[in-house]
């Protein structure tokens, strides 16, 4: 773009810019907003069905409500700025088992992080591992050791677990705030910053990164995820930050204090559930246990990537552990959300029902009503496909452009593909033999 | 809380809030003024319709229009006079469907083909007040002008329709039944509000279709099968069938009804009656009360100015404006019509000129009021049913025709062979008919037959090559043998068409073939 073209040149740039920030700006915003008036619409001329049946006519307008209330309160979240004078030190927390191909990268970041080099201390832990994760550890402690105040590998030659490589590195960690990074997850420069910025508030005790899909082009599934990431950390734990009460922060980057978590450390670690002892869902469970007097916080600017599943059978694994830490976790957090805010407490008793009702609502579109009414479940499948049609928009206009439809089809057939998992998850909630991996 | 409410976000939300609920209001308010009671979900269907079809026929019909004009102006001219109507089709369709296999309705394919095709052809439609006035000989139509009309005022019958008309400069009629219309949100019926937008279109104008004389009624103690305008229906608090008096009475109701409201919810003037299922048996299909059908008959014409009933064999298939003053007949389209197919069924049902000269290399509108008729190469044939003793045909379009000579060569070897001639319909005709040896002169009047003389001839024989003939004219009619008049009576009360029709007492024998038919002016 010249700017110190012929006028025409200038008049034409000027045409573009405004062209485009018409249609490739505010364009899917306006589809956006047509896709909501779209779902409103439909909901008010199915909002008859509350009176034929309580269950589902609720079900129906709730799950609108509490979406379209995602939006609204993350749109109202506020982000704070980086308060220059507050710089707690910080202790890196990477637990790593079998990661040879990403954990040299994971801790090389470490060197590049714009923050006081005398504030910052890596704890590593080798949890196992039977490939070459060591040797790359002892490579990165090479690179990095010099950017740091301390670069700590503790190598153990059995598998312990996640939790314990967690609670290891948290105890032996001497700074104020610790971050956990996952072995596969790089962060940006100025993640830090942006991490312990809240924690200039006392209330806060754990802080949630925003994390990226790193590997979002490999195919239609990393898409997906990468659209399902960013919605689930811009709207949802957004909306969850207002009010302090993330219920998940995620081990791919999230920031605990280390004073409040060290008394809970060991509860943690020995947790139990049902008679067996928890081995998945650490980041889940931690949280809760700090959420329970403290708050949990979302930073939208403290940026990391992970990298995530690329093959339909590992992904299938992988939601199915989340639903089950998902089902361990909210039971034990619904005991004590009702003290919470009123908002915060009503949000997570509604999304527990719905989450709960959506397996049966599903079954009774699309097996009891073809099979006894013989009604196929258009309108169901077509709000499902609306509400997500919604989220990549959403995605679309505030990420620019990239290929989001097609992804959006393959969320829509993952849903309808997995709504059995949480029903399985419930069932199978004592069996851990999909551990981690 | 982390809640950051600053005023330039609070205004955004106001006003996306303010924005969405106008819209949602909005679409509501719409969908009920241009769809009345129709269900949400259906209006949502009908409207995506809507607005392709009227798309693609508004840029179809500005196509169309510009083929039309460029061949007005470049294209050869056709040579013809423009001649003015002598009698005028009228058209009869229920709903226009996307399903190949509903007997009943015509597809969205051929109803397009057959539209366009008439269109191409020439064919012009008028309006109800066009065709009453010609009938009563106040005004004059083009020749190829006819009328259009829709049965039971179902949805189907006019959001797949109208698009065509517009695009066509077309009009119809829609036979609404007064009460479907009133059923709250009916997916298959259109709404009073949708009929309202209709009529104002200008291209359509509504008639009486019964009030709710449509479906099926009980004629006794179990559920109905009964005709509600033929048969006498059973009265349940009563526990037995009606009386003619209580058929009357409850014809006559429905009757008034249908009008009244119709008038008071539309405006208007509905002075037309469409017979409902007036198909092929009329309304004679009755189970238990033959006179019933010609008790409505009678209601119907003291209540509307003009009744359709579908034409039969029995009929001519145009309307002629010197026949009978309340029964119209319409057409059926049936649901494998092409155009081409339609275009001919009127093209044979026009109104023909004397003189007549027919090969049979083609079917050129010869009907089989009862009997078997076959136009092969270059010869008709006619045959009685198995079970019956006669064959009768007539040829369509010969309403008007007056003074002639009907010559026909005949291949005939059996029972007797008679010309048909003055015919009005089916059972109202004069007779020229041969048997071996002798002729005779016949008057039938409504299927009733007079002889009005009898000739014992030597020279009337069987024969492959036979010449009979039938002579018209003033109050004469004459018959022929070899082109020699045999016979001839001074009682001749009407004029009319021609027919042939064939006799055996052996049932299922009587047959003919004709070779040629020639009829000339007197």
């Amino acid at each position: 773009m010249q700017t110190n073209g012929t006028p025409l040149h200038r008049v034409g740039a000027a045409l573009t810019r405004a062209w485009n920030a018409v249609v490739r700006d505010t364009g899917p915003w306006f589809f956006f907003f047509v896709v909501v008036y779209i779902i409103v619409t439909l909901k008010a001329v199915t909002v008859n069905a509350v009176y034929d049946h309580i269950f589902f006519g609720t079900y129906s307008v709730l799950i609108t409500t509490y979406i379209l209330s995602r939006f609204l309160l993350s749109y109202m979240h506020k982000p704070i700025r980086y308060d220059p004078r507050y710089e707690p030190s910080v202790a890196f927390v990477v637990p790593a088992k079998n990661e040879e191909g990403n954990i040299r990268e994971t801790l090389r970041r470490f060197a590049e992080v714009e923050y006081p080099r005398e504030k910052i201390e890596v704890i590593a832990i080798n949890d196992g591992s039977t490939d070459g994760t060591l040797k790359e550890m002892q490579r990165a402690h090479g690179e990095v050791a010099p950017h740091v105040r301390r670069f700590e590998i503790i190598n153990w030659t059995e598998n312990r677990g996640k939790r314990a490589g967690m609670a290891t590195g948290a105890f032996r960690a001497t700074h104020d705030i610790v971050i956990f990074i996952d072995s596969d997850s790089f962060i940006e420069k100025d993640a830090v910053r942006h991490l312990v910025k809240y924690f200039a508030d006392t209330a806060v005790g754990a802080v949630s990164g925003h994390t990226d899909v790193w590997n979002r082009d490999t195919n239609l599934l990393t898409q997906m995820q990468a659209i399902r990431y960013y919605i689930a950390f811009k709207v949802y734990k957004a909306a969850e930050s207002v009010f302090g009460s993330v219920t998940c922060c995620p081990g791919c980057c999230s920031a605990y204090r280390r004073a409040y978590i060290i008394p809970l450390l060991s509860s943690w670690l020995h947790q139990k559930f049902l008679g067996t002892e928890c081995t998945f869902g650490d980041d889940r469970s931690l949280t809760n246990f700090v959420i329970r007097k403290y708050r949990a916080v979302y930073s939208a600017e403290a940026r990391a990537h992970t990298v995530v599943p690329d093959s339909f059978g590992v992904y299938v694994r992988q939601q199915q552990r989340w639903k089950k830490s998902w089902v361990r976790e909210t039971f034990i957090a619904s005991t004590f959300m009702w003290r919470k805010h009123w908002v915060a407490a009503l949000s997570f008793y509604s999304y527990v029902f719905l989450a709960f009702a959506s397996p049966i609502v599903f079954f009774r579109a699309l097996v009891w009503h073809p099979l006894v009414l013989g009604v196929l479940p258009i309108v169901y499948l077509l709000g499902l496909l609306l509400m997500l049609l919604m989220h990549g928009l959403y995605y679309r206009a505030r990420v620019g452009p990239r290929a989001w439809f097609l992804a959006i089809v393959n969320f829509w057939f993952n849903t309808v593909l997995l709504m059995w998992q949480l029903p399985w998850a419930i069932v199978t909630i004592r069996d851990s033999r999909w551990g981690t991996r | 809380m982390y809640l950051d409410i600053s005023l330039k976000k609070i205004l955004l939300l106001c006003a996306l809030g303010v924005i969405l609920y106008a819209a949602v209001n909005a679409t509501f308010f719409l969908k009920d003024a241009r769809y009345g009671s129709t269900p949400p979900f259906a209006s949502a269907a009908l409207a995506v319709e809507e607005i392709s079809l009227r798309s693609l026929y508004g840029f179809l019909g500005v196509v169309w229009d510009i083929e039309r004009r460029v061949q007005s102006v470049f294209g050869p001219g056709t040579g013809e006079v423009e001649r003015t109507a002598r009698a005028v089709p009228v058209l009869t369709y229920h709903r226009i469907v996307n399903s190949k296999n509903d007997l009943n309705n015509v597809t969205a394919n051929n109803f397009h083909d057959q539209m366009l095709t008439l269109k191409e052809a020439g064919w012009q439609t008028i309006t109800l007040a066009e065709y009453r006035a010609y009938m009563r000989g106040d005004i004059t139509l083009p020749e190829k002008s006819f009328l259009i009309t829709f049965d039971d005022g179902a949805k189907e019958s006019f959001y797949p329709v109208d698009p065509i008309l517009s695009a066509l400069g077309y009009s119809a009629v829609m036979y609404v039944i007064a009460h479907a219309a009133e059923i709250p949100e009916s997916t298959y019926y259109l709404s009073s509000t949708e009929i309202r937008r209709m009529l104002e279109t200008g291209r359509w104008e509504i008639g009486s279709h019964s009030y709710d004389g449509h479906r099926p009624y009980s004629t006794d103690s179990a559920e109905g099968e009964g005709l509600f305008f033929a048969d006498k229906l059973w009265r349940a608090e009563d526990g037995r069938l009606e009386t003619v008096e209580e058929f009357r009475a409850r014809v006559h109701e429905d009757l008034v009804h249908a009008r009244s409201d119709l008038e008071s919810t539309y405006g208007g003037v509905i002075e037309t009656f469409a017979f409902p299922l007036g198909n092929e048996t009329g309304i004679a299909g009755s189970s238990n009360f033959p006179e019933g059908a010609s008790i409505t008959e009678h209601e119907a014409g003291e209540i509307y100015a003009l009744g359709f009933l579908q034409t039969s064999n029995n009929v001519f298939s145009f309307n002629y404006p010197s026949h009978r003053a309340f029964i119209a007949y319409r057409i059926h389209v049936d649901y494998d019509w092409s155009g081409a197919r339609l275009l001919r069924q009127l093209e044979v049902g026009l109104p023909k000129d004397v003189p007549y000269q027919d090969s049979f290399a083609e079917n050129r509108g010869w009907i089989a009021a009862w009997g078997m008729l076959d136009v092969g190469t270059h010869n008709l044939a006619l045959h009685s049913d198995s079970d019956a003793s006669s064959a009768s045909i007539f040829l369509d379009g010969t309403y008007l025709w007056d003074s002639y000579t009907f010559d026909a060569s005949a291949h005939w070897q059996s029972g007797s062979i008679s010309l048909l001639v003055d015919l009005i319909d089916a059972k109202t005709y004069d007779t020229c008919a041969f048997s071996p040896g002798s002729v005779r002169i016949q008057h039938t009047e409504s299927g009733t037959t007079t002889v009005a003389a009898e000739k014992r001839n030597a020279l009337i024989t069987f024969g492959p090559d036979v010449h009979i003939g039938a002579r018209v004219h003033g109050d004469v009619i004459e018959c022929t043998w070899n082109y020699t008049s045999v016979i001839e009576v001074y009682d001749r009360s009407h004029g009319g068409g021609v027919g042939v029709q064939v006799w055996n007492p052996m049932l299922g024998s009587a047959s003919a073939q004709l070779s040629e038919v020639l009829v000339r002016p007197f």
